[in-house]
């Protein structure tokens, strides 16, 4: 529900294994099969020629060093920015406010209404908390596909059958949709926490 | 030595990469929201209602979801017989009853020893 960028995420997690298992691949073979390090050390040699004369090339006349460098140092400076970005970018998505209808486009009452996420939050969380087969419930309003969406967490206790408390669940929202006056999606996730693992389990039902 | 170490720990973040995530999660469908439920909700409650199919303590049943299997494992208690099937049946009536998606195959394991005293 959140803004993570998951497939991103995923792409930088896979070109890093491959590139550590490209790396200790080199190694290995340079260690253990001797037919490998003639070849390498060949191209080693070809790649070092190479960079000298790449170097050669970028020095301006009566400069000690090539201007790559300030070029290399301003990349290094771009991808620290973009790993920053990048950090920030994860699990964002948390909006504050739950519903919001503009005024009446003719000036007979000006104004808007705007309903706070933390209405609808602390209203569904309060009714769901009375139940006695839930240990904890959480409610969060977040951004998703341009309006707000409710994020319900239901921790119940042992043993309490899912179909149970999302019937239950399910009734209080829709309760909400009449009072608030509109159909907001909604995102019901059962997971058993620390509480309910040590807490006793429900007997009555 | 050390590059073989580098190629594990590149492997390792390579699979972590491409297999799906380690949380399992079952879908129960609904008209109004999307419900997930993690694998170990399921488990409690299909571990409660073996445990009424069986007629045994809550510690004499072990109840494992996996992504496409649910097992279930019963110590029956010493000279009272469990009827397998019937717990299976059970099982799976509630599994059907939650409409999980996808639906988890049942395996119910009734352990050759029993336990005394519960």
């Amino acid at each position: 529900m959140n803004s993570t960028p998951r497939a991103l995420n995923r792409i930088l997690l896979g070109l890093c294994g491959l590139v550590l298992m490209l790396a200790g691949t080199c190694g290995a073979a340079l260690a253990y099969a001797p037919g490998f390090a003639g070849p390498w050390q060949a191209s080693t040699l070809q790649a070092g020629i190479q960079i000298d004369r790449i170097r050669q090339g970028t020095t301006l006349d009566g400069q000690s060093d090539s201007w790559l460098w300030i070029v290399l140092a301003a990349a290094l400076l771009l991808v620290a920015v973009l790993g920053t970005v990048w950090i920030a970018a994860q699990g964002r998505g948390r909006t504050g406010v739950f519903a919001y209808t503009p005024g009446p486009a003719n000036d007979d009452a000006p104004g808007s209404v705007t309903l706070t996420a933390g209405a609808a939050e602390q209203a569904l969380r309060a009714a769901l908390l009375e139940r006695n087969d839930l240990t904890n419930a959480v409610v969060t309003t977040w951004d998703f596909r341009g309006g707000p969406a409710l994020k319900v967490r239901l921790f119940p206790r042992k043993g309490v059958s899912p179909y149970a408390i999302t019937a239950v669940t399910t009734e209080l929202i829709e309760a909400l949709d009449l009072v608030a006056g509109q159909r907001t999606p909604v995102l019901i996730s059962i997971s058993s926490g620390a509480r309910s693992r040590f807490t006793r389990t429900e007997r009555v039902s | 030595m050390g590059s073989l170490l580098l190629f594990a720990v590149g492997l390792a973040l390579f699979l972590l990469a491409v297999l799906p995530g380690r949380r399992i999660r079952y879908v129960v469908p609904s008209g109004r929201a999307a419900v997930v439920v993690d694998a170990e909700v399921l488990a409690s409650a299909l571990a409660r209602r073996a445990r009424q199919a069986a007629g045994v303590a809550p510690e004499q049943v072990m109840v494992t979801v996996g992504r496409k299997t649910a097992d279930i494992q019963v110590r029956p208690t010493s000279g009272i017989p469990v009827d397998a099937a019937g717990v299976q049946s059970a099982v799976e009536d509630d599994l059907r009853h939650a409409s999980v998606e996808p639906l988890p195959v049942v395996r119910v394991r009734i352990a050759p020893s029993g336990v005394i005293g519960q």
